[in-house]
Parts: C-alpha cells; sequence; structure tokens
C-alpha cells in the first residue's frame, strides 16, 4: 500500500469537506422551498382571504369575521400536517429501504397502509370499535391499532432465526394481501354511503387535522428521528451487504428490527390521521439518494425534507387544480408519484443494485 | 405592375364590394317571414308575422313532433309571450325548455330573413356551451344578518339539544335537496338566505340553480360548497360563509362528517342540527323535520299546516290497515340495477323499503337480509336465483333512468334493460308489466309521501280508487312549494319504456 503524503491528504481533505459543504447547501435550498410551499398552503383555501388578511393574522392573531379560525386553526395546522406526514413517510421510506437493501420497499408494501385501510373499513362500515372510543375517533384508533398490529406481526416475525431481509419483504406483501382481502370482504357487505366513506378515507386528505393531531405525529416524528439519527453509522454501514456490515461491527439482526419497529410507527401513526398517502414513502428516498447518496448524516434528514416537500407541494396542487374543491392529497401524491417512480426505474435503479 | 400585386388591388376591391352589398339589405320588410331552428324533436318552423313598424304581430308555429301536453303548452304561451314583450328575451315555459328555446330561436331566424337584426327584439343567441364555471361568492350579495333577540333550544333527530339564536338570518344545508323543507317556510327566502350548502352524487347545487334561479334571482352568487359527494365537510368553507345554523340530514354519514368538526363550529358560534329523513318512521320523520324546522326559522304555524298535509295522506294509507292483511303482494326493489349488474336492495327497515313496507308490499328481502346483513339490514345485493324462486308480484326500481330532478318528458326516452336478464321474461311482475321506477331521492325527500300513496294505489287498485297520488302531489307543490310538480318525472312504468 502506498502511503498518501501529507498533500494529498489535505488535498483529500478539501475535497470531502467541499462535499460535505455542498450537501449542507443542498438541504438549505430545499429547507427554502419548504418554507415557500408551506406559505403557499396557509395563503391557498376554498375561502379567498387577502394575503394581507393572512399576514395581520398570522403576527397580530386579529382579523374580520372567522378568519383567524381559518388561518390559525384550519389552514396553518393543515399545512404543517403535510409537512410532517410527508418527512414521517420520507423517513420511514429511506429506512426501510436501507435495512432491507430493496428499492421497493415502504411502508406501504410492507402492509401497514392495507392494515390501516381494514382498521378504517371497520369502523366505518361495521360501526365497530376496537376500544370504547367516541364514534368520531373510532376510525382513527381503528386504522391506528390494525397498523401498531403488522408492524409488530413484521417485528416479531424478522426476531426469528435465519429471516433474512427477503423475507421479510415476502411476508409484509403477504400481509398486505391479507388485510387487502379482508378489506375487500367489508366492502362488499357495505352499503353505498359506507362504501364511499371508505373509499374517501383511502385516499387520503388532510381535511380532518387539528392541532392535537398534528401533535402527535409531531412529537413522534421527532422521537423516531432522534432514535434512528443515533444509529446513523451503522445505517450507512449496512447499505453495503450483511456481511461487510458485520465486519464494521454493525449487529446487523439488531439494527434492522428496531428500525422495522420505529419506522412501523412512524407510518403508523402518520397514515392513521390522514388517510393512505402513497408513492411518498417510496420516492422521497429515492431523490434524496440520487443528491447525497448513501450517507445517512444527509441521506435521513433529506428524505424527510424531499418528502414533506412533495407532500406539501402535492397539497398546494391538491387545493389549486379544481377552484372551490380540495383533492385528496392521496390522489395527488400518486398521480405526480407515478412518473417520477418509473423515471427512476429506467434510469437510475443501477444504484440500488 | 407585378402580378401579385394586381391580384391583391382585385381581391381588396371584391372584398369592399362585398362589404358594401351586405350593408344595402340592412332594413326591415314588413310581411311574413318563416324561420326555423331545432326544439326537442327535430326542426321546429315558425311563419312570423312582421308589420310595418318593424312590430311583431303573429307568430303561428308550423306542425312539428314536439311533445303532446307539456310541449304543446310551450307552443301556445311563447308566441304569446314574445308578442306581448316584443322581445324575444322571454322565460321558457319549466319542463318544456328545448321546446321554448326552439320557438325562440325560429322566431329570431324569422327576424334575420326579414332582414331585421333578432338582437334588437332581445335575443340572446344560445351559448355554443353551457358555462361550467360556478359562480363566484359576491360577499356583498351575503344575508344580513339581523340582531339577535332571542333564543330557542330545540331537541334534534339525534336527540341533542341545540340552542340557536333567533332570528336565523342565514343557514348552510348538507345537501341542496334539504331546502325542500325549508321553501314551504321561507318561500323565496329560503334562498335568499341559503349561505353554503353540500353536494350530492346527483350535483344537486347545479340541479337546483337551473331549476330555481330563473324564479328567485341569481341566489348562487352568496352559496359556498361545503363537502363533495359523500365526504367530510370543508369546515374552512363553513366558517368563511359563517351561516347561522348548520342543518344536516342523514344521507351520505353527513351526520358522523358533521359531528366531527362540531367542537370547532361550536367554537365559531355555529350549531349543527342533525334532522333524519328518511328515519325509521318514514312517516313521521318528515313532520318531525318540519316541526324542528319550524322553530329554527320562527315559522311553526306554516310547518304544522305542512305537517298536517302529509300527515293526512299517511293516515289515508293507514286507514286501510294494510300492514294486517293477509294477501301481501310481494316486492323486489333494487337500486341501478341493469342486465348484467346487480343493484342492490333494502329490507323493510331502510331506504326504498320503507315506502313499500308502508304500502303494504311483502318485502322478498326481508326474509334473507333483515337480521344478517351488516349495516342494520340495509344496502346488500340478493342472490339473482332467489329473486327468481321468489317471483315477486312487483318490481319497483330506482336510480335506473334519468335522475331526481331530471324531467325526462324533455330529455331521453326511459329504457328498462334490467328486464334482459336471464330468467326475467317469465317473472310475474315482468309478464304483467308491474315493473316501475320511482325518482331515486324522492325516498328521503319531503315528498316521500307519494310513492307511498303510488305504491299503495299500485299494490291495492281497489282500495285505493278514489285516491289520486298525483293529484296529491300536484296540491303539494301549488300550496307549499315555489315551483310546479313538473320538476322531475316521479314515476315511470315498463309501459313507458315502449
Amino acid at each position: 500500500m502506498k502511503f498518501q503524503t501529507r498533500h494529498e491528504q489535505n488535498a483529500n481533505r478539501k475535497l470531502y469537506n467541499s462535499l460535505i459543504k455542498k450537501r449542507i447547501v443542498l438541504i438549505a435550498v430545499i429547507f427554502a422551498g419548504l418554507v415557500l410551499l408551506l406559505l403557499m398552503n396557509i395563503s391557498i383555501g376554498s375561502s379567498s382571504i387577502t394575503i394581507r388578511e393572512i399576514l395581520r393574522v398570522l403576527f397580530t392573531g386579529e382579523g374580520t369575521g372567522h378568519n383567524p379560525m381559518i388561518i390559525m386553526d384550519i389552514r396553518l395546522p393543515m399545512a404543517l400536517m403535510a409537512v410532517v406526514v410527508g418527512a414521517a413517510l420520507g423517513i420511514g421510506g429511506c429506512e426501510i429501504q436501507t435495512i432491507l437493501r430493496n428499492p421497493i420497499a415502504s411502508p406501504f408494501t410492507l402492509g401497514i397502509s392495507a392494515a390501516a385501510s381494514f382498521g378504517a373499513a371497520m369502523g366505518l362500515i361495521l360501526n365497530a370499535g376496537l376500544f370504547h372510543v367516541p364514534d368520531t375517533l373510532a376510525v382513527t384508533v381503528n386504522a391506528f391499532a390494525f397498523s401498531l398490529l403488522v408492524a409488530v406481526a413484521i417485528y416479531t416475525f424478522s426476531r426469528q432465526k435465519h429471516i433474512g431481509k427477503t423475507a421479510i419483504i415476502l411476508f409484509g406483501i403477504a400481509l398486505n394481501f391479507l388485510f387487502n382481502a379482508l378489506t375487500m370482504i367489508l366492502q362488499y357487505i357495505a352499503d353505498e354511503d359506507e362504501l364511499q366513506s371508505l373509499i374517501f378515507w383511502t385516499f387520503g386528505s388532510l381535511l380532518k387535522t387539528t392541532w392535537s393531531k398534528f401533535f402527535i405525529v409531531f412529537i413522534v416524528l421527532a422521537l423516531c428521528f432522534l432514535i434512528m439519527f443515533k444509529d446513523a453509522w451503522k445505517l450507512t454501514a449496512m447499505t453495503l451487504d450483511d456481511t461487510k456490515a458485520k465486519s464494521l461491527g454493525v449487529d446487523v439482526a439488531k439494527v434492522r428490527r428496531k428500525v422495522i419497529f420505529v419506522t412501523s410507527l412512524l407510518s403508523a401513526v402518520a397514515v392513521c390521521f390522514v388517510g393512505t398517502i402513497g408513492f411518498v414513502g417510496l420516492i422521497a428516498p429515492h431523490i434524496a439518494r440520487q443528491l447525497v447518496g448513501e450517507d445517512q448524516r444527509f441521506f435521513m434528514p433529506l428524505s424527510a425534507l424531499t418528502g414533506a416537500f412533495i407532500m406539501s407541494f402535492a397539497f398546494v396542487v391538491s387545493k389549486i387544480i379544481i377552484k372551490g374543491v380540495i383533492l385528496p392529497i392521496g390522489l395527488v401524491t400518486a398521480v405526480i408519484g407515478i412518473p417520477f417512480f418509473i423515471t427512476i426505474i429506467f434510469s437510475k435503479m443501477r444504484s440500488m443494485q | 405592375m407585378g402580378k401579385i400585386q394586381k391580384t391583391t388591388i382585385a381581391l381588396f376591391l371584391i372584398t369592399a364590394l362585398l362589404i358594401s352589398l351586405t350593408g344595402c339589405g340592412a332594413s326591415v320588410k314588413a310581411g311574413s317571414f318563416t324561420g326555423t331552428a331545432t326544439g326537442y324533436h327535430g326542426h321546429l318552423g315558425v311563419t312570423t308575422e312582421i308589420g310595418e313598424d318593424g312590430k311583431i304581430t303573429d307568430i303561428t308555429v308550423d306542425k312539428n313532433n314536439e311533445t303532446e301536453g307539456i310541449g304543446t303548452v310551450a307552443m301556445e304561451k311563447i308566441p304569446q309571450r314574445i308578442i306581448e314583450a316584443q322581445s324575444l328575451g322571454v322565460d321558457a315555459i319549466s319542463g318544456a325548455t328545448l321546446t321554448s328555446n326552439g320557438i325562440i330561436n325560429a322566431v329570431a331566424d324569422a327576424l334575420k330573413v326579414a332582414g331585421a337584426d333578432p338582437a334588437k327584439y332581445g335575443y340572446v343567441p344560445p351559448p355554443e356551451e353551457e358555462k361550467a364555471t360556478a359562480v363566484a361568492i359576491n360577499k356583498d350579495a351575503m344575508p344580513v344578518k339581523q340582531e339577535i333577540t332571542s333564543s330557542v333550544t330545540v331537541t334534534d333527530a339525534k336527540g341533542r339539544e341545540v340552542a340557536i339564536d333567533l332570528p336565523v338570518s342565514s343557514y348552510a344545508i348538507s345537501t341542496m335537496d334539504v331546502i325542500d323543507y325549508i321553501i314551504p317556510l321561507k318561500g323565496e327566502d329560503a334562498f335568499n338566505m341559503l349561505a353554503a350548502s353540500g353536494q350530492d352524487g346527483g350535483n344537486g347545487i347545479q340541479k337546483y340553480e337551473k331549476l330555481y334561479t330563473s324564479t328567485v334571482g341569481n341566489y348562487m352568487e352568496h352559496v359556498g360548497q361545503i363537502s363533495e359527494h359523500n365526504a367530510p365537510f370543508d369546515l374552512e368553507m363553513i366558517l368563511a360563509m359563517d351561516p347561522d345554523v348548520l342543518i344536516v340530514n342523514s344521507a351520505m354519514s353527513a351526520h358522523k362528517y358533521a359531528l366531527e368538526i362540531e367542537d370547532q363550529l361550536k367554537e365559531a358560534g355555529i350549531p349543527i342540527v342533525l334532522v333524519n329523513v328518511p328515519g325509521k318512521k318514514l312517516d313521521k320523520s318528515v313532520q318531525q323535520t318540519m316541526k324542528l324546522l319550524g322553530q329554527i326559522f320562527q315559522e311553526n304555524e306554516k310547518a304544522a299546516e305542512v305537517s298536517a298535509f302529509i300527515d293526512e295522506q299517511y293516515a289515508l294509507i293507514a286507514s286501510q290497515n294494510l300492514s294486517q292483511r293477509k294477501d301481501k303482494p310481494t316486492v323486489y326493489y333494487e337500486k341501478s340495477g341493469y342486465s348484467e349488474i346487480y343493484g342492490s336492495t333494502a329490507t323493510s327497515v331502510s331506504g326504498w323499503g320503507l315506502p313499500i313496507s308502508i304500502a303494504g308490499g311483502e318485502n322478498i328481502a326481508d326474509a334473507l337480509l333483515l337480521d344478517s346483513a351488516a349495516s342494520g339490514g340495509s344496502g346488500n345485493q340478493l342472490d339473482p336465483e332467489y329473486v327468481l324462486e321468489a317471483d315477486p308480484d312487483y318490481i319497483i326500481l330506482s336510480g335506473v333512468n334519468d335522475g331526481w330532478l331530471d324531467c325526462i318528458k324533455e330529455t331521453k326516452k326511459c329504457k328498462y334493460d334490467i328486464v334482459s336478464r336471464p330468467g326475467w321474461n317469465n317473472l310475474t311482475a315482468v309478464k304483467n308489466g308491474d315493473l316501475y321506477e320511482f325518482a331515486h331521492a324522492t325516498s328521503r325527500s319531503i315528498y316521500a309521501f307519494y310513492p307511498c300513496l303510488k305504491m299503495a294505489k299500485i299494490f291495492y287498485p281497489e282500495e285505493f280508487a278514489e285516491v289520486n297520488p298525483d293529484a296529491v302531489l300536484d296540491e303539494f307543490f301549488n300550496r307549499f312549494m315555489l315551483l310546479d310538480s313538473d320538476i322531475t318525472t316521479w314515476f315511470y312504468s315498463l309501459e313507458d319504456s315502449k
């Protein structure tokens, strides 16, 4: 092995530093974009309120009629909810893809969303709540309980010895099919009104956001992010194959179990309040990976940022595409997500091979 | 001079000549002129007499294929109106819009033949396409809030105590059809006070706009849409429209969606009143709703009057003791079915099953679904074999042909593809022509007494020989509503499709 000269070491250090700097700038730019989208989301809505009025309400808390309530209690939590849900889905997708080394893995693929839909369907169609909660909360609580059930099932499954990453994905897909079939049985016996409500739920919508729901998602997101960010180096190592990661001293099985549990919890919380929102968890990590590579110190936050960015963007689109109508956001993310996904498959998928 | 220049000059001269020629024939000629336009059934010709002073003196509609009855009314009234007003800007006959517009267009055509400009007679050419854009909300047109003088506490359909400040100056409704309960109380003010409505599956907001704007003016400029079909309410829109009360009917999970936002609305001082039509007892739920709305709108007497009328109709049916009869005819109900797809049915405790049971029909769905179905026995499909086996005496449909408020007389012929199902030609009901359809939304409308009466008369013709359900309906419209009963086709039979 040839030793590097001091001069070469300095050059490498410089290169590394400039790379890091670039990434920080990139993250800052996307963050700025996100803030812009957030402001747009606060200013667009079904009632026409002028920008001046919005600023007045935001800074003084006072305004004419119900405007303060519209802005502070409806638009603001909804706009922020788009950010945290997008970030949660982005991180969820990013980490599941990392630990399973599979480019199509996401909370969706593992059946978490399907289970949430089934829980919601139980609440909407059978009017059955799992716990004794008020009617208006039954759907949310059911959705959460079932997605958590799947999370625990996957976790238990992954605890067994000799269970590899492929087996985990296959198990997730099996659960996905199971819960889809169960939901379809409920759909079959449902009457039209209930069916419509369920379809609406599965579209995903931010309309029901309240401050308390936002804070729940926000706190869970913050905790999960911190837990996983601590393992950033281990997770980066796990982008190599298992044996190499092990040789670097990473307890692969343990990290995998932990991350599966944390991301499932994260997705369950996000999904139960806003319904199933597809593709954000799948695309956001792919875009982030193209921009900063697999280094988790940047990959993880950027996935979150990208997810939040996509969600906020989709929310803006969902509000302006038809005047006076807020399209369910899940539809928008699917429609703008699919072309993205196809592009990724055709051009960039090599990086995951 | 080049060849191209010569050609250009020649073309210019020809164009100038043509322009000057068209200018020559601009004066109105007196005499008799014929014009044509498209009516409801093909071409419509009119002969228009124009006097020396350019006045329209006579209009005769030529022989045509327009519909007997309502179309004929248009042919008599529209020319009369045009001559009286000396204007083509007259209102169409409701229910015969296409025939009315056809006549107006034909007269405009005749005026052109006479060398007159139809626009001078107030003629507005038909728009290329129906404008799809919604009327923009005009904040200045919003109902003016009156000073609160008192308050009332009502018990709504779910037994909730709701306090409402009086007088109510503006209100919002979960779907547009709820306004039919408010029209008898407030008349045109029902529209003037309307601040917002939710949408239903049949674009009710636009249908009511089409039906009522000519009568009550452009009320849509102060009406916001607060929900999509069967979707959660748009809280922001409700707050922006700021109604004094939100009235929510039970259809399409609206009760559930309303209660989800109740806390926020309470904070904004907007109470929610839940009404329930059809409730578990159809023969009572309309009256209960009227009573509730009577209290809210301080029109108790009018509400009582409407209730009395409806009570009378149900009492008429009840007087025959149909529920005690042993010889009840068997009935199969289906929604939106056609030959290849079976629609859902309803048992005696829900939706269209309610009028069937009030009218003394034996619902064949009851035996199978009443105890077993998921949601209280409603909304399930029956096994096709079971329907054949049961061989019902009557088949009642809804949602097969034109929808609620789409008057079939002026649109298309009704069809019953459903009878092409395997084995259906041998069903007693089909053989006897006892297959009927009611306009779908009727069962949860204020007019629900009509299908009850009509079905009772169909099932028990002797007992109800004296009753004329259509006349009762007409009377209801004359006494309580703003328009005539021709707003929709209420009833079709298998005969109508032949």
